[in-house]
């Protein structure tokens, strides 16, 4: 699919730095990945993990360090290397009053691929996803899932070759979120890279091949969930995530939390 | 590019330069939209929308004529196909845009379909005064000077406050850039599309005065006139995103979305200052209309272009007027050729409006204090405070409303200094010019317009979903809430302004004056259609209603009229304060529940919250009634298809 040779690194960080104002987001990550991995990308709010993604996407500028994406430096690439990455953004952003069709062969055109393809590939996919019947209406009706599919849709319509995955499995049910687990590995077996972006540690835990911890604008750790568990001797990646973020306080917050609930009475 | 052509034909009603043949078409889309919605399924019309664009793959398109200067976007950079898809996009889903929350009160039938184009006709109303200034003579350096400064005036106003969330759009960014389009596509496509609008707005505006100019002028001067307004219209875009690009390139964060809108306000200030200048120039001596140079006329975009006119069609040969001429036919291109250049840090900077900012302060504000004060019960209180949180940080709605703040600030003191011509200062400070503070009413309209409007108007479920008992509460809030924020600066700013000049002797006039602006608030509230306050995203553009605005500027008017009246009369300013507060009593009191209870059903609120219920069961497109899901969206209508509209267009 892509003319240029595929290089060991599908994406490499190299001591990305990035500040808004006075604020650094970023603080010199470090990142390689290769062809065909699934890396959980995790860490508390406001780590910099959207920030992370942006940058890889061209959305945001003025950031130090190199970021090269299928062996192209993006600063000096053009936006030709975005053909080759699928997006899930975790604000749902999408152009609701269209219809699932229009939004789909849109964002299939952007990506530079004809009306037609992109209109027999969004539909065969629609009635994969158990949407048929709803493939030619606004989206303004879809519920918080159906437009989760859409987003998924128009993230894989192109045949990307990195995934950038924000959440991807929010407001999908039970049996969707097993077909898009199936879909992830399967998309790796094929040699995709995909970022994979959540809160939802259990999910991240069994299907990253890696798991890279961002907290407050640095990788604090890297590697698979076995040698994070050897190294933090905790049983599930969550206990990791609290441990290696300093949180220890969850049931004296909750406690709290309670307290706080039954003690204050309604005005009225 | 073969799925190109496919698509060209997705066209929405822009048209080059004859808009003004788009007002009478706006009709049919009326008719067209009140189609009752049960009767349409939606799959069957919506696969007629992928067939449109096979069928009417000839059909004229405003897009057909912008594929001519394909390899201009293409030299300035721009991936033509894919600015003229964008495009595509963006005019389909305007025609679209349709209330989406608690929108099920009477009228929603004729509330689909392109509102901006129903709007055309007042333009063209507006237009009609054009006519005598360009049929009057052949002294075409007045006429056509002054006529252009009106529709600069008109044109800039729209921009800046109706358009100004186009081009400072975000959410483009997220879904377009994050694909393979540069940002200069993207901006390039953003300002067409405000071109588009802005060409129609000046088609409706100076059609007649186009039509005029052609029978009395001959057919040199038509042309001339329609490439010169093409022209305006394009520097005026290219001017006011080159004026954001320069702000956002030098200021950060948090700050700059305020300055942004205090550029708002300074740009409508200048522009109505600017256009009095226009007025200026010339000196009404024996019926004989004459000119004087001075070099701030240089300043001043419609006096260049009544230069060339007097240039090519008059045959002076005065060098400053060439000067002007040369600037008129210059300038614009000029500033495209520099604006194309910029067009790539346009987008990139947007990135910083996204920026959160600090944390905040965490005083609660004056405004909570007042609340208690200020409001009859809880419920109000707190949907006044609600609205006043709403106010401050709605960005779009900011960007709207702002300009007219900035006229009411300005317009007072030109209408004032306007009328001193010919007399002392002494005079004027005994005068009672200081009525023109009444101007300050003018904004209500706008404004009020503006309220059931929030970019994040799908957190109105909470109308529905928590116990509001009251609904006049909720607007009585809300109105209020305006009014301690926009309104009661303004004012008192004036108010400061205007006791220095005419002395205390007006204090009891100004207080008079205030409380008849909020009885003309209640009169705006009661014309206007009653929405729920942030519960409909905006719309690019004016909204249909901006036809009830004109009639609304004459009861200021006449409240001002009757004013001055009462000045003429002893006691007559106390007995006027007597008659208006007693008035208000009743007007935000009973008779604002009375009025609400007539307007709005009770039944609109318990709908809206069922329809967000079963939304959540169905998958959203079962019938007619439940077209809402479980974020409770109301599903737009599916009535104005795009075939449709391409039907009655031939």
């Amino acid at each position: 699919m892509s003319t240029q040779t595929t290089p060991q690194n599908v994406l490499t960080l190299k001591n990305l730095k990035m500040s808004f104002g006075a604020k650094e987001v970023l603080r010199g990550v470090d990142l390689e990945a290769g062809r065909g991995e699934i890396i959980g990308y995790i860490g508390p709010n406001g780590a910099g993990k959207s920030t992370t993604v942006k940058i890889m996407l061209g959305l945001i500028e003025g950031y130090s360090g190199t970021v090269e994406i299928l062996g192209e430096d993006i600063r000096t690439a053009g936006v030709g290397y975005k053909r080759h990455i699928g997006y899930v953004p975790e604000t749902a952003d999408l152009y609701d009053n269209l219809t699932a069709r229009e939004y789909l062969t849109f964002i299939g055109e952007l990506y530079g691929m004809a009306f037609e393809d992109a209109d027999r590939k969004a539909q065969a996919l629609i009635e994969l996803f158990g949407l048929k019947d709803v493939y030619n209406s606004r989206m303004t009706s879809f519920s918080k899932g159906m437009r989760q599919k859409v987003l998924l849709i128009a993230s894989i319509l192109h045949d990307p070759d990195i995934l950038f995955l924000d959440e991807p499995l929010s407001g999908l049910d039970a049996n969707s979120v097993m077909i898009v687990k199936e879909l992830l590995e399967a998309l790796s077996r094929a040699g995709k890279t995909i970022f994979y972006s959540s809160h939802i540690m259990d999910v991240v835990e069994k299907i990253s091949h890696r798991i890279v911890l961002l907290d407050g604008g640095r990788i604090v750790a890297n590697g698979t969930f076995e040698e994070l568990k050897d190294l933090n001797h905790e049983g599930s990646l969550e206990a990791i995530f609290n441990q290696l973020t300093g949180f220890d306080t969850q049931s004296e917050t909750a406690g709290q939390i309670m307290q706080v609930i039954q003690g204050v009475t309604r005005d009225d | 590019m073969t799925e190109e052509q496919k698509n060209k034909s997705d066209l929405p009603m822009v048209t080059e330069q004859e808009p003004s043949a788009e007002a009478p078409e706006s009709p049919e889309s009326l008719k067209l939209s009140e189609v009752p919605e049960k009767a349409t399924p939606p799959q069957v019309t919506q696969t007629n929308d992928s067939e449109t664009p096979q069928k009417h793959k000839k059909t004229f398109s405003p897009l057909n004529i912008l594929d001519r200067f394909e390899g201009l976007f293409t030299k300035a950079g721009v991936d033509y196909p894919i600015m003229r898809r964008i495009l595509a996009l963006k005019f389909l889903m305007d025609g679209r845009k349709a209330p989406s929350v608690a929108g099920s009160q009477s009228g929603a039938a004729g509330k689909s379909g392109n509102q901006f184009l129903k709007s055309l006709w007042v333009y063209g109303l507006m237009g009609i005064i054009l006519i005598p200034l360009i049929i009057m003579g052949r002294n075409f350096m007045f006429q056509v000077s002054a006529a252009m400064g009106i529709v600069l005036f008109m044109v800039m106003t729209s921009l800046i406050s109706d358009f100004s969330s186009v081009l400072l759009d975000l959410r483009d960014r997220s879904i377009v850039l994050t694909r393979p389009v540069e940002g200069r596509t993207l901006t390039a496509a953003k300002t067409i599309h405000v071109l588009g609008y802005l060409m129609m707005i000046t088609g409706a505006l100076t059609g007649p005065s186009i039509i005029a100019g052609f029978i009395r002028h001959g057919a040199a001067f038509g042309f001339l006139y329609i490439w010169m307004i093409f022209w305006m219209d394009l520097l005026v875009i290219v001017l006011t995103a080159m004026l954001y690009l320069v702000v956002l390139r030098f200021f950060d964060g948090e700050k700059l979305r305020d300055i942004i809108n205090y550029i708002q306000i300074a740009l409508s200030i200048a522009m109505a200052v600017g256009y009095q200048f226009v007025g200026r120039m010339f000196q009404f001596v024996d019926l004989e209309i004459t000119f004087q140079t001075a070099w701030w006329q240089f300043l001043l975009p419609p006096v260049w272009i009544g230069a060339i006119f007097e240039v090519l069609l008059n045959g002076s040969r005065d060098p400053v007027l060439m000067a002007m001429a040369v600037l008129a036919a210059g300038v614009p291109v000029l500033a495209v050729l520099l604006y194309a250049r910029g067009m790539r840090t346009f987008e990139r900077s947007l990135e910083k409006l996204e920026q959160r900012g600090s944390k905040g302060s965490t005083r609660l504000g004056l405004g909570h204090r007042l609340s208690g004060l200020i409001c009859r019960n809880h419920e109000e209180a707190l949907f006044f405070r609600f609205a006043l949180n709403m106010i401050k940080t709605e960005r779009d709605f900011k960007l709207r409303v702002y300009p007219s703040l900035g006229f009411s600030l300005i317009f007072p003191f030109i209408f004032i200094l306007n009328s001193m011509q010919g007399s002392t200062w002494a005079e004027v400070t005994t005068g009672k010019s200081y009525l023109f503070i009444y101007f300050t009413a003018m904004m209500m309209p706008t404004i009020l317009l503006m309220l059931k409007f929030s970019s994040s108007h799908k957190g109105a479920w909470i109308y529905a979903a928590t116990p509001v008992r009251d609904i006049a509460a909720v607007y009585r809030g809300t109105l209020k809430a305006m009014m301690l924020r926009l309104l009661v600066p303004v004012f008192l700013l004036l108010s400061a302004v205007f006791l220095v000049i005419y002395g205390t002797r007006i204090a009891l006039d100004l207080v008079v004056a205030f409380f008849s602006t909020m009885l003309f608030l209640m009169l705006c509230f009661r014309v206007l259609s009653k929405r729920l306050p942030f519960s409909e995203p905006f719309i690019a553009g004016r909204n249909a209603e901006s036809g009830k605005m004109f009639p609304l500027t004459f009861g200021v008017g006449a409240l001002g009229g009757l004013h001055y009246g009462a000045t003429l009369v002893p006691y007559g300013t106390l007995g006027l304060l007597a008659v208006s507060l007693l008035l208000n009593v009743y007007m935000w009191g009973p008779g604002f529940s009375r009025h609400l209870a007539s307007k709005i059903e009770r039944v609109d609120l318990t709908r809206y919250l069922a329809e967000s219920q079963s939304g959540k069961s169905s998958l959203g497109h079962e019938e007619s009634k439940d077209k809402s899901s479980a974020d409770g969206h109301r599903k737009p209508p599916f009535k104005l298809r795009r075939s449709d509209r391409l039907k009655w267009r031939g």
